[in-house]
């Protein structure tokens, strides 16, 4: 009986991590989809939204050097308003959550931009997105794009 | 009563300023760990240290790199195929430009311009660039690498 109670109890934690952890990929996983479909809407202010202060990326091809801080990345982004379209596509993202705080995605993009002349411009890459959970919030900490070969 | 309230503020501003100085060392110690464990496990590689690089490395590491185009799950998978392609050929240097580590608690994100010497199989010396991210979470009290992006350089010969 007291056997019983044990592995009754221990089941309810179980399946109580798994679902804490289910929970926490799905949250995850509708935040990206969230702050792309933004990119998309060129809804940029929302999309900013979704990043920390303290943001870092490492864009495509375009420059070997980092974006530094949230400002900078900003400005690379605003600067795709005068564009006619601009588009980012992920797919085949996989999401590991650490210590129920830290969440590292990955997946494939297809990057968009049609120029004002009409011409273009499609990358594909790999990306490389980390969440870390603040104040019950999950934010884009850094984010890496590397070119597919 | 004045200089008693003075004296209280006084050494309050003192515990937060204490405080916040160990906030801040605490963060530039990690950040110095971090960057000091990854020259660890490019020695590592290079002298097929397999304990260290065991320790180090998670079981379910991922790594996107410059020689595959999709991502390389597990850290079997990943060794086998980087201790392959470096056979024959030697590392002569290995260094890390422009470090920059975000550390937010038990995760620690480090990114860097990997600037390298390769000495490849026919004994040509090379340069090796690259834009790298390499993401590390403490688990049990050690950090391990569970995630690297290494990306080519766009000025990449």
């Amino acid at each position: 009986m007291k056997h019983l109670k044990f592995i009754t109890i221990l089941l309810f934690f179980v399946v109580l991590a798994g679902s804490t952890f289910a929970g926490d990929k799905e949250d995850v996983g509708a935040i990206i989809n969230k702050a792309w479909d933004a990119f998309n809407s060129k809804d940029y202010q929302t999309f900013f939204t979704y990043s920390a202060d303290d943001f870092e990326m490492f864009t495509g091809v375009s420059t070997p050097l980092l974006h530094i801080g949230k400002p900078h990345m900003m400005e690379y982004v605003n600067s795709f308003s005068s564009l006619p379209l601009v588009t980012y596509n992920q797919q085949q993202n996989t999401i590991r959550i650490y210590n129920g705080n830290t969440a590292v995605v990955n997946g494939y993009f297809v990057f968009t931009v049609v120029g004002k002349d009409g011409n273009v411009t499609n990358q594909s890459g790999r990306n490389s997105t980390t969440l870390v959970k603040q104040n019950g919030k999950w934010l884009i900490v850094n984010i890496h794009f590397s070119p597919m070969f | 009563m004045k200089l008693t309230s003075l004296f209280v503020a006084m050494i309050l501003v003192a515990f937060l300023c204490q405080g916040f100085s160990t906030v801040l060392l605490a963060q530039s110690s990690t950040e110095d760990e971090i960057i000091s464990l990854t020259y660890k496990l490019w020695k590592a590689e290079n002298e097929s240290d397999m304990a260290t690089r065991n320790k180090y490395v998670a079981d379910d590491y991922t790594e996107f790199n410059q020689s595959y185009s999709t991502r390389i799950d597990g850290r079997t998978k990943n060794f086998n195929l980087s201790d392959a392609s470096n056979a024959g050929g030697k590392s002569l240097a290995d260094e890390m430009l422009n470090p920059k580590v975000q550390v937010y608690g038990d995760v620690a994100i480090l990114t860097y311009n990997f600037a390298g010497v390769i000495k490849d199989a026919s004994g040509k010396v090379i340069p090796s660039k690259a834009k790298s991210t390499r993401v590390y979470v403490k688990m049990n009290g050690t950090w391990k690498l569970v995630h690297a992006n290494f990306g080519m350089d766009p000025n990449n010969d």
